[in-house]
């Protein structure tokens, strides 16, 4: 269970102050507006930044007083994911060691990561052969060696088209009940994330506004924010 | 707006840039302009003294130019050509007097050169000398107790005393000590500077650059004359500088004056030249530029000048001999230096 | 927008260089020089010897210094040291030989010191290690500053992958830092080649002898020197010859302006704490600070101690006749720019005709590769047989300086220019705005900054030049420069550091001026 307790954060501008309950193994889609809060959630969560107050619990452990590096998750950015000088193969290795310090046993892993993200045999490639799409399923192949148990995505798959979107949506669900993991997934389409997500949380003016079920997020229309979100059939321009 | 201040720009530009090029003021009293050497000009040259006796005797006024050296100053002429506004030449030597004399700039002396008490016979109708005096490296006793007593010790010694000395291209003592490591040297004289380029400190462009930096103790020794000296001597009370002298002997330098063919005032001109070897100058001479004067002045030589070193034998190189040999030394000079 | 100013300034730019490289060509005669052919090969040898030598020096330092202010973005004097950065990159040249012969010098600081206890160092300051030296103190900053901007500038997603993955030092540096001063390195390292290859105030003054030189000092002293018209002209060609070899890698490198930062939230840097960088940068901080702050230090404290002989009429006479060079060349070499950049978006936007509108962009650079040299040896053989080119000095000195600073005058207006019609262009000509109303209304507003900086520029550059002054002065003429250099061939130590003074503050206000209304200081300002 991922519980996000009085989460508060101060910027110059605006603050936020997030209460969310994940449970384990689930898909939770966090939707809403643009500059809502949905990255600096995330980022919380990660790591970057740090909340004034609140809590932070993860299967039972306190995350809060952990480094970006000593937290068990993996992070997917909307781009700039991957490094332009390493190859594919490297970009992955990443994720096992940092210094890029591998044993064929490892290399061999991250075949296998690469051949799950259907990109085999693509692993000498450079980020700048790669197509969007291949791009991020690389990041995929990365979050996958590193085996941590959460896994956070910021809207990753927004800049792809409809139909790869939807492949690529499919692909983190299919790894989520693989390998158990507990999902947050940013995203700007809640209509296809309801596909997936056991739950849906709506984000603005920095606080989980609604969370519940994705069908009764989308349907209810409670506080005036979901409705204005909503009226532009739950789209926006990303 | 763009194109009217544009247009603005440039018209200020060039009426700010033809009003300040253009302004001269005139004077009623004739002005003799005369190009030299900065030392000679200076505070610290005989070049008040002499300024202020000519005045006296030619009403007009007399105007230095000065260039970093004699090299210089000839170039400078060469450059203006007849638009030169010197009406006469002090500075140039033996050395720069044959290529001088081609470049067609100069005009005849007309004066008597036969009773001067110079070591050379004189016979040139063109410049007329005002002093002279022979090269030598001059060093700090008080730093160098052994200073090399021949030239071939100077280059032999391989943790030699370090030298500063004047670019030949610029400075007449740089060209002196060319022609002096030619005639003691002959065609071996590219070895010569391999061998001293290590101990050269720097290549000045002109003598007082190169002498200050020696007395700030820059370098153990510099290019410099015999009777450099005996400004210390008489100036300064000091001993400690002194002229080594090199058995080989040592190159002369007779440095020359001369009046240019197109001045609008070749009358003062011949005066000054006239002026030029007269006791009034050459009086001047021994205690302002530390030279031999070219006629002794009546008082004689200043006790200061009595124990100079002198050379056991001394080199002046044909004025001809040097201008077609001028080019060939300076290049293999400069490719022994940029190695 | 008229076309009229641009094809005058392009003409009088055509006019100017040509009549130059006719002279240069005429006098040049046959390549026949005989022995001197060895010394000339050795000098260019030398001269890209001494300019790759100075190039990766400042490379060096420059890049230990951007690394580690990326690194340490809090530490008292910070400002300090960039301020001084910056200062030091826009220095005249001349200057920043005093300050180092200040510091460096037997009589100097660290002379002085060194001498006190059994060192002796004054010696080694001529030649090519004071050349190294100079070249070092305003190039250094120029890369830190490039280097710094790419490193400030890298997308903050790098920053959280560095945290997330839990990268060491080490590998962040490999990473992250050392791609970005790749990608950087080969623009500035040609600009500061370039710079240190036509290098003319240091050598001159550094020099120490003929294994130290330039071309450009060579031009100088074939003509000055030693009249040699064919030499200096055969010197001229070669040297336009090889800055065009030179320029054509350059301009293909490219110069990317600097970025702004990514958008974005911020993303700190995560390796702050590292044990090797807390020791390595203080140190690189300290001696690179103290290399580039001291030297500037010693032109205030020197300058303020013999304040007293300014006021000598030869310094008052060398200020007027500074500001009488330096005003004019920076109005003229301004609004030749101006013209230029008016006539390249005519061509651009109006005409479609982009590759003319290039090729005026490169006449705007061409004293790049016709040298100041160059440029005032060719002028000065061709004038010679009409009229003495000394009595015309002023109005010279004047002329290239303006070519010398059009580069950077450029640089400046054509943007905004550009940008002002692309914006609005179409704009403006559905409303029927044109002519003087366009120019006021639509231009003015985009261009008023760059505007003064331009000229603030161009102006700073005609103070500090000390190249073309000497070159065409006689003893009546000095400018500030021309005296400083006599003050300190002269060793006349305290004279020549009130004038440093007095030049650098002139210079100073000028970019402190052109910052203000810039927001930003001269980039690339060399």
């Amino acid at each position: 269970m991922l519980t996000l307790a009085d989460l508060t954060i101060e910027f110059p501008h605006w603050r936020a102050n997030y209460r969310l309950s994940v449970p384990k193994g689930a898909l939770c889609a966090l939707i809403g507006p643009s500059g809502g809060g949905k990255t600096t959630l995330l980022h919380l969560i990660a790591g970057f930044v740090h909340p004034l107050s609140g809590t932070l619990n993860f299967d039972g452990h306190d995350l809060l007083p952990l480094g970006p590096a000593k937290r068990p998750l993996s992070i997917l950015f909307q781009e700039h994911n991957l490094f332009p000088h390493l190859t594919a193969a490297d970009n992955v290795g990443l994720g096992i060691d940092p210094g890029l310090k591998l044993s064929a046993a490892q290399r061999t892993e991250i075949d296998g990561a690469l051949a799950r993200v259907e990109l085999a045999g693509l692993g000498k490639r450079r980020p700048g052969e790669l197509s969007g799409g291949q791009r991020q399923r690389v990041a995929l192949a990365r979050a996958l060696v590193r085996r941590q148990p959460l896994m956070l995505l910021d809207e990753p798959f927004s800049g792809l088209d409809p139909g790869l979107r939807h492949d690529m949506i499919a692909l983190v669900d299919t790894l989520r009940k693989e390998n158990g993991l507990t999902v947050l997934m940013a995203i700007h389409t809640p209509t296809e994330a309801s596909a997936v997500a056991d739950l849906m949380a709506f984000i603005d003016e920095g606080q989980v506004l609604a969370a519940g079920p994705p069908g009764q997020i989308i349907s209810n229309r409670d506080h005036p924010a979901q409705v204005r979100y909503f009226r532009n059939g739950g789209q926006e321009t990303p | 707006m763009t194109m009217c201040v544009s247009k603005i720009a440039v018209t200020a530009g060039f009426v700010l840039a033809v009003g300040v090029g253009g302004a001269t003021s005139q004077s009623d009293t004739p002005t003799l302009s005369v190009y030299t050497y900065d030392s000679f000009a200076g505070d610290y040259g005989p070049g008040g003294t002499v300024k202020e006796r000519f005045e006296a005797v030619c009403d007009c006024v007399l105007d230095w130019v000065a260039t970093d050296d004699a090299g210089t100053l000839l170039a400078r002429l060469k450059l203006e050509g007849d638009t030169t506004g010197a009406d006469v030449v002090l500075g140039l030597d033996t050395n720069l007097m044959a290529e001088a004399a081609d470049s067609g700039l100069f005009a005849a002396h007309n004066i008597d050169v036969s009773n001067l008490d110079l070591p050379i016979d004189w016979n040139d109708d063109t410049f007329v000398p005002f002093d002279w005096g022979w090269f030598s490296f001059v060093y700090d006793s008080s730093r160098l107790a052994e200073p090399p007593k021949s030239f071939a010790e100077l280059i032999e010694a391989e943790d030699g005393p370090s030298l500063i000395i004047e670019d030949p291209r610029t400075a007449s003592p740089g060209l002196g000590l060319l022609l002096w490591v030619r005639e003691v040297y002959g065609e071996r004289a590219g070895e010569v500077w391999t061998k001293l380029k290590p101990r050269i400190v720097t290549v000045t462009r002109g003598w007082s650059e190169a002498y200050g930096l020696f007395l700030e103790g820059e370098a153990d020794m510099v290019l410099s004359y015999t009777t450099s000296p005996a400004y210390h001597i008489s100036v300064e009370d000091e001993t400690r500088y002194k002229a080594a002298i090199f058995e080989e002997g040592h190159a002369m330098q007779v440095e020359v004056g001369g009046i240019v063919a197109s001045s609008d005032n070749r009358e003062l001109a011949q005066q000054f030249l006239e002026f030029m070897v007269s006791d009034a100058f050459q009086s001047a001479i021994p205690e302002g530029n530390w030279m031999y004067p070219a006629r002794l002045p009546e008082s004689g030589l200043p006790d200061a000048f009595a124990d100079l070193g002198t050379p056991p034998h001394s080199f002046l190189t044909p004025p001809e001999t040097v201008k077609s040999e001028r080019r060939k030394l300076i290049d293999e000079w400069l490719s022994a230096m940029s190695q | 927008m008229s076309r009229v100013p641009g094809i005058v300034a392009l003409g009088l730019l055509a006019a100017i260089v040509g009549l130059a490289l006719v002279g240069l060509a005429i006098a040049g005669g046959s390549p026949d020089i005989g022995g001197s052919w060895t010394y000339i090969r050795r000098l260019i040898i030398l001269s890209l010897g001494q300019a790759a030598l100075s190039t990766i020096l400042s490379l060096t330092l420059g890049g230990a210094l951007a690394l580690s202010l990326a690194r340490r973005t809090q530490f008292p004097g910070r400002r300090a040291l960039i301020a001084a950065m910056n200062v030091a990159a826009v220095l005249p040249a001349i200057v920043a030989v005093f300050a180092i012969v200040a510091v460096f010098g037997r009589a100097g600081w660290f002379g002085g010191i060194a001498g006190a206890l059994g060192f002796d160092f004054g010696s080694w300051l001529f030649g090519l290690s004071g050349i190294l030296i100079a070249h070092v103190f305003f190039n250094a900053p120029i890369a830190a500053r490039t280097f710094l901007a790419g490193l400030n500038s890298v997308t903050p997603e790098y920053w959280r992958l560095a945290a997330h993955l839990g990268m060491k030092p080490i590998t962040i540096f490999r990473l992250i830092d050392r791609p970005v001063l790749a990608r950087e390195a080969p623009g500035v390292a040609g600009l500061i080649f370039l710079l240190c290859f036509t290098s003319f105030a240091v050598v001159l003054a550094l020099g120490g002898g003929p294994d130290a030189a330039t071309l450009e000092v060579a031009i100088f002293e074939a003509l000055r020197f030693e009249a040699e018209f064919r030499r200096a002209a055969i010197l001229a060609i070669l040297q336009i010859g090889i800055c065009v070899a030179l320029l054509v890698p350059i301009m293909a490198l490219g110069r990317r302006p600097s970025e702004t930062a990514a958008s974005g939230i911020m993303q700190d840097r995560t390796d702050r704490s590292a044990a090797l960088w807390r020791i390595a940068d203080p140190l690189v901080l300290l001696f690179g600070g103290a290399f580039i702050v001291i030297p500037l230090a010693a032109i205030v404290t020197k300058g303020l101690a013999d304040a007293g002989s300014l006021f000598e009429p030869r310094v008052l006479q060398a200020l007027v006749t500074s500001i009488a060079i330096g005003l004019p060349a920076g109005l003229i070499g301004t609004a030749m720019a101006l013209a230029l950049a008016s006539l390249s978006r005519h061509l651009r936007v109006g005409e479609g005709r982009s590759r003319s509108a290039n090729a005026v962009g490169m006449a705007a650079i061409l004293i790049l590769v016709v040298s100041p040299m160059a440029l005032s040896a060719g002028l000065f053989v061709v004038l010679r047989p009409l009229i003495n080119p000394f009595a015309v000095a002023i109005p010279l000195i004047i002329l290239v300086n303006a070519l010398m600073a059009l580069p950077f005058a450029y640089r400046q207006v054509e943007p905004p220019l550009l940008l002002s019609a692309e914006r609005y262009g179409r704009l403006a000509d559905s409303l029927g705005i044109t002519g003087l109303a366009r120019a006021r209304l639509v231009d003015w507003p985009l261009l008023k900054r760059p505007l003064i900086v331009a000229l603030a520029v161009a102006t700073a550059l005609s103070f500090g030049d000390l190249g073309v002054a000497a070159f065409f002065s006689s003893g009546d003429l000095i400018t500030l420069p021309v005296l400083l250099h006599q003050r300190l061939g002269a060793y006349r130590m305290g004279e020549a550091a009130s004038v440093s003074l007095l030049l650098s503050l002139l210079v100073l206000c000028l970019f402190l001026a052109a910052q203000r209304w810039s927001g930003d200081w001269i980039a690339h300002a060399r």
